[in-house]
This record gives structure tokens, C-alpha cells and sequence, in this order.
């Protein structure tokens, strides 16, 4: 069951991977980090602002968040966290790398129609030729060309005992 | 051969020894005797009639006999070493005939024998190689009927496995020819469609195993 809190939290498209939500948790941490050295800092001392990731900026922007606001930061890490441990995982594989607006494409319907903050693990099967597999908590589903061609095997060899006879 | 010129040897042996006993009979027996002289030998015409033979059988003409009677010994002797040698002859020849017979007769009954021998001998060889024919045909119509249950065993297997191989064969041929030429953005309604016609089983799947 997913967390409320995190139920209520929108993800972004742009954050597909747990490695996107790793790379948040870590962008995170390094704003409490420029905090905590402003807090320290000596007068004089110049303090550098740290980087924020795009995905960063989508979390954000889409769910009214002010970084600056200790509360904000903190509920954003409690749900970073729990979506980082507790949210559904959908292993997706592909025969060559999919781009990044693509695989947004893919994780708005998964966010529209299955869960608001699913998210992909993604694989590479060169030898699929199109298509995809999907493997989920305990199903597997295989839509690639192969699995298609290898159902079809038994016409194909119908095919060739015609042409052979 | 040997045994014929044993027989000629005791021939002439038994000839010869035959001529010096008329010889020494001739020399020392009547002929070398005086004539024992009777109660009349002192007759004058029994001394002249003495004389008279004397005179006639004189050293020249016993001598002349003597020669005469060797001659005719000779000729005997001839005669009978020729009769002697035909006899030998004869007897050799038939003594060659009999052995040639014998050693024929014994001959033939070897090699009878022998042939015979053959004859068993090849009948054996001859059933012998019937046996083994007959082993050799049954083992080869059963080694001939294995290889044909084989070759049909294997007739499948090579079938089945070309077909699954050319299957394969095609499906991996069609994947590289035309895999990496699909762009993931043409796919892209294709597998919204397989998501959302599965879309229940993935979210059951979800629901229950999270």
C-alpha cells in the first residue's frame, strides 16, 4: 500500500529511475548541507550554492515546495525516502537505450494508470529486436519481437514443409 | 635295377666257376692219366699202336684240343652269359613292370586315400563357409535393418532439429535485419496498447504484491 504522504506528493515525469530519486535525495542533502555551512560560516567566508538537477526543480516546481523553508526540505526528504524504499518498481527492458522522452512517455501512463509514484528500472536486451519485456512484483510479460516470432514458430515451419514439399 | 645285377653277378660267378672246374678236369682228371698198361703191353703192336697214338695226340694236337675245347667253352659260356643276360633281362623288365605296377597300385591308393582327404577336407571347408555365409547373411540383414531404423531415427532428428534450427536460424536473422532499425518512438503506441491491455494484471500485481 503506498504511503499517503507520498500518495499526495507528484512526481514528475522527469524522475523515472531510482536512481532518479537517489540523485533528489542527494541534491537534497546537499541543500541542507549549504544551509548548515551558512549557519557555521565565518563573516567573509563565501558559501557556494549548491547544484540543483532539473529533476529537482520539476519536484519543486510541481509540488509548490520552498526549499529554503526547513519544513518544505524535511517533508521532501521523508517522502523522497519513502519513495525510494516503499514505492512500486516496474522492470522494463528494451533493445536499445531508450531516450529520456520516451521513457517519459512511458511513466506518465504508469503514473496516470497504475500507481502516482511508480517507478522503472531499465534494462537492455539487444537480442529482443523490438518490442519489450516487463517483469513486475511477480509477473512477467514479454511483448518483444522475439517472444512474437517464437509463437509464431509453428506456422513458420508449416511455411517451410509447404515450400520444401 | 640292383636287384637284377645281383642275379647277372651270381650268373657269371656260378659260369666261371663252372669252366675252371671242366678245365682242371680236362688237365688233371682222365685226359692227364696214363692209360694203365694191360697185360699185353709189352706187344709189339701194342708198343706200335702206342707209338701211333702217341704220335697222332702229340703235345701240338692236345694242345690244338685244348684250344678247340676252350673255344667251345667260350662259346658256351657266351651262349649261356647271353641267354643268362635275356633271362636278366626279361626278369629285370618284369621285375620293373611288377614294381611299376606296385608302386602304381600303392601310388593310386595313396592318392585315393589322399584325395579322399581332400574331398573331406573341402566338404568341411565348404560347410564351414555355408555356416558362415549364413551367419554373415543374418548379420547383415540385421545390421541392415538397424541401419535403416538409424537412418530414419536419424532422418527425423535432422528434420526436427532443422526445422527448430531454421526456425531459430530466421528468427535471429530477422532480428538483427531489422531490430535495431525500429525506432523505439515507432513502438511506442505498440507497447502503450500492450500496457494497457494488461493494465489490470499490473495493477493486480502491484495491489497485491506490494
Amino acid at each position: 500500500m503506498e504511503p499517503k504522504k507520498a500518495r499526495e506528493f507528484k512526481l514528475p515525469v522527469s524522475v523515472v529511475t531510482q536512481y532518479d530519486v537517489s540523485k533528489l535525495l542527494l541534491d537534497l542533502e546537499n541543500v541542507e548541507d549549504f544551509f548548515l555551512q551558512v549557519k557555521v560560516r565565518r563573516a567573509g567566508n563565501a558559501v557556494n550554492l549548491p547544484a540543483i538537477s532539473p529533476q529537482m526543480e520539476d519536484v519543486v516546481r510541481q509540488n509548490d515546495l520552498n526549499l529554503l523553508q526547513a519544513s518544505d526540505r524535511e517533508r521532501l526528504k521523508f517522502i523522497l525516502m519513502t519513495i525510494h524504499t516503499k514505492s512500486p518498481i516496474i522492470h522494463m527492458s528494451f533493445s536499445v537505450s531508450p531516450s529520456q522522452k520516451f521513457l517519459e512517455k512511458i511513466i506518465s501512463w504508469m503514473r496516470n494508470n497504475v500507481s502516482e509514484i511508480v517507478i522503472l528500472q531499465i534494462g537492455l536486451q539487444p537480442n529482443m529486436g523490438a518490442g519489450f519485456t516487463m517483469r513486475t512484483t511477480n509477473k512477467f510479460f514479454d511483448f518483444s519481437l522475439r517472444q512474437h516470432l517464437n509463437q509464431k514458430r509453428d506456422l513458420l515451419i508449416a511455411e517451410l514443409k509447404k515450400r520444401v514439399e | 635295377m640292383s636287384i637284377g645285377f645281383i642275379i647277372i653277378t651270381l650268373g657269371l660267378v656260378v659260369i666261371v666257376a663252372g669252366l675252371i672246374f671242366l678245365i682242371f678236369k680236362v688237365n688233371f682228371g682222365s685226359f692227364g692219366k696214363k692209360p694203365q698198361m694191360k697185360s699185353g703191353d709189352d706187344d709189339p703192336y701194342n708198343l706200335q699202336a702206342e707209338q701211333a697214338v702217341k704220335a697222332i695226340f702229340n703235345d701240338e694236337f692236345r694242345e690244338e684240343l685244348r684250344n678247340r675245347g676252350r673255344l667251345h667253352f667260350e662259346k658256351i659260356i657266351g651262349e649261356n652269359a647271353m641267354f643268362l643276360q635275356q633271362d636278366l633281362q626279361l626278369t629285370t623288365s618284369e621285375l620293373n613292370e611288377y614294381m611299376k605296377q606296385e608302386i602304381t597300385a600303392k601310388l593310386q591308393e595313396e592318392f585315393a586315400k589322399y584325395e579322399q582327404s581332400i574331398m573331406d577336407a573341402k566338404d568341411l571347408a565348404i560347410q564351414s563357409i555355408n555356416k558362415t555365409q549364413d551367419a554373415i547373411e543374418q548379420q547383415r540383414q540385421m545390421l541392415s535393418k538397424q541401419v535403416v531404423e538409424q537412418l530414419a531415427k536419424d532422418k527425423d532428428r535432422l528434420i526436427t532439429n532443422f526445422e527448430q534450427n531454421m526456425a531459430q536460424v530466421i528468427n535471429h536473422y530477422v532480428l538483427e535485419a531489422i531490430g535495431s532499425q525500429i525506432d523505439l518512438n515507432d513502438q511506442l503506441d505498440f507497447i502503450l496498447s500492450n500496457l494497457e491491455a494488461n493494465k489490470k494484471a499490473i495493477i493486480e500485481d502491484i495491489v497485491d504484491g506490494a
